[in-house]
């Protein structure tokens, strides 16, 4: 035992006898790994996020659908979902996606009865809209950036409307800690929103609160009973409903298949990193070929040797490792995931005006290890084994 | 040359660099000898002789292209890389440029080739103080080497070589690079490790080592002189 201590301990020395080999063999490993675990920790904090939306949101999402298209539902809906059995709460919503500014920047405005607002929404600025006002919007802390709104600021009418041309006016700005999803939405009243766009007495859906185990049966009687005239000789809407459960079902096979393009990428990236360690590995690699030739014709054996430089890559790829956690962490805990997120993250800015989310579990941690691992003794074994299979006197030439 | 006892025997022993070649090298040339245990072999000759191809013959730090050596009973070509590790610890080298690791202090420089034997550390620095005061560089136990003399570094290469207590210490011009008193200290340390029973071969054509020879080896353009 104390034989493999006492070489452990030559391979853990050897980091130190080769100051600039193992910085540079380190360095590579944190270039590399780094921005894949800030990918990963992006991905599951967008996914955590995403769950708890799902989560916090309703029991059941319910919109038209003509010829197994969305289609919006007429205001009627949200009496005649009331009356079914098992339905606690009906909240009409719109959602509808706008482009704004010289820029065209994409924004979603979503309107919703003031009284149910997500209980999250506060504002940094501003304040939130008031019932007896209409009109009045409140913009994420991105989006008001990308256009540069203030609150009092007057937007000029979305659309023409058929009731005449209304201004809205900016009254708040909500927080940056808001969750992502929320960073490009602008919040206004149900009114308001159908008069932006000029749709009254509709609703892209129906949020749908349910008592407990009402949920299928609720679902059930939607799809098979419930219908909706629309004009008159213009059909009916039949209704298209989405649980909680299924929103929950879909979310990870879109984070998968996003994260499948990034593993992608990565075992790329990967597949590059070990040609370069395998260079890098070579930088002194006189003075270690040289090292090696004294180490055996002074009676070490090569796998002595070998042994020797397995534990100097595993040390270096443990700190090459260690660092790249840190650095992801600090990355995205401290610089808010400076400059990185806008890779990862779609709409979001070199500098993320909103908290970007993310979470460093176990198992990436894990991961971080082993690839670093393999990494570092895939990139520096030929080495390692040329330097330790020639002869001595050839390797101290 | 015919000792009794002999301690390494060598049979039309050749190295050939870069075989098969334009630029071949003959660097030693069928060379037939026995050296027994105990005695001070002084191998002489010009520069390029072949002197320090045929000291790595016999150390097992070179595979010969013809030939065999013999050391201890046992052809060394025959031996597998871990037989020949093990032949190696037997022997203590002193090279001409001391190849000691700049890195290490001399402590760990003169005790490395003891870590494979699982001596703890604390054995380790008893070994290295030992050798090291044989050699009077006990002070310069934590020193690196690029703060010693060659001189130093030369001892220290010395103590090295003792560590293990070998059977055999080949010294490959070992003088060459040490001014006249630090070359003479040198040989009179290779005396004294002689004198305790310690097998010498020294490569060397520096006139100081002949006294202490018993036997002396002429080597020209790699063949035995006779």
């Amino acid at each position: 035992m104390r034989y493999f201590i006492e070489l452990g301990r030559t391979g853990l020395t050897a980091v130190l006898l080769h100051p600039l080999r193992s910085a540079v063999t380190t360095a590579c490993v944190v270039v590399l790994l780094s921005p894949f675990l800030v990918g990963l920790a992006l991905s599951q904090g967008v996914e955590e996020e995403a769950k708890d939306s799902i989560k916090f949101g309703a029991d059941l999402y319910v919109s038209g659908d003509q010829f197994g298209r969305r289609v919006p539902l007429p205001l009627e809906a949200v009496h005649q979902v009331s009356e079914i059995e098992g339905v606690t709460q009906v909240t009409p919503r719109i959602i509808a996606g706008i482009v704004l500014g010289a820029d065209n920047v994409d924004a979603v405005v979503v309107g919703l009865p003031l009284e149910h607002f997500p209980s999250k929404l506060t504002c940094v600025e501003g304040r939130l809209p008031q019932p007896s006002k209409r009109n009045e919007l409140v913009v994420g802390t991105e989006l008001a950036r990308r256009l540069e709104l203030h609150v009092g600021d007057l937007l000029p009418p979305f659309y023409h409307g058929s009731q005449g041309d209304r201004i809205s006016e900016v009254v708040g700005l909500f927080d940056s800690d808001a969750p992502l999803w929320q960073a490009r939405l602008i919040f206004t009243s149900f009114d308001t929103a159908a008069e932006i766009f000029n749709q009254q007495g509709l609703a892209t859906d129906l949020l749908v609160e349910c008592r407990s185990g009402y949920q299928e049966s609720i679902a059930s009687t939607l799809q098979r009973n419930v219908a909706f005239p629309r004009r008159p000789g213009e059909g009916v809407i039949r209704t298209r409903v989405t649980s909680r459960e299924e929103l929950q079902a879909i979310l990870p096979g879109g984070i998968a298949h996003r994260g499948g393009i990034f593993n992608l990428h990565f075992v790329l990236a990967f597949a590059v990193g070990i040609p370069v360690i395998l260079v890098t590995s070579g930088l002194g690699l006189s003075e270690r070929r040289r090292e090696v030739g004294i180490l055996k014709a002074t009676g070490w054996q090569t796998d002595e040797v070998l042994l020797r430089n397995a534990v100097e890559s595993l040390a270096l790829s443990l700190a090459g490792a260690c660092i790249a956690i840190l650095l992801a962490f600090a990355w995205l805990q401290w610089l808010n995931g400076y400059w990185i997120a806008s890779i990862f993250l779609n709409g979001i800015d070199v500098v993320p005006a909103i908290r970007v989310p993310f979470r460093m579990s176990p198992i990436p941690v894990l991961l971080a290890f082993l690839l670093s691992f393999v990494l570092v003794m895939t990139g520096t074994l030929y080495s390692s084994w040329r330097a330790s299979t020639v002869s001595p006197i050839e390797a101290m030439r | 040359m015919i000792l009794s006892m002999p301690l390494f025997e060598t049979h039309h022993l050749g190295k050939d660099f870069r075989p098969g070649t334009d630029s071949m090298v003959r660097a030693v040339h069928d060379i037939s000898l026995q050296i027994e245990a105990g005695s001070f072999v002084l191998i002489r000759g010009s520069s390029g002789s072949g002197k320090t191809t045929l000291l790595a013959l016999l150390g097992a730090l070179e595979r010969p292209t013809q030939g065999q050596v013999i050391f201890d009973g046992r052809d060394l070509a025959q031996l597998s890389g871990v037989a020949l590790a093990r032949v190696r610890r037997r022997l203590g080298f002193v090279f001409q440029n001391f190849s000691l690791i700049p890195g290490l202090p001399v402590w760990e420089n003169v005790t490395y080739p003891l870590i494979p034997r699982g001596l703890s550390a604390r054995r380790r620095i008893e070994i290295a103080r030992r050798s090291l005061d044989q050699v009077s560089l006990l002070d310069r136990l934590m020193t690196r080497p690029s703060e010693l003399s060659g001189g130093e570094q030369q001892r220290v290469a010395f103590a090295r070589a003792l560590a293990g207590e070998p059977d055999v210490i080949l010294a490959d011009e070992p003088t060459s690079n040490l001014d006249p008193d630090s070359g003479r200290n040198l040989m009179q340390q290779l005396h004294q490790s002689h004198a305790k029973g310690i097998t010498v071969i020294l490569a060397s054509h520096d006139p100081e080592a002949v006294p202490f020879a018993t036997h002396i080896l002429e080597l020209e353009a790699g063949r035995l002189k006779i």
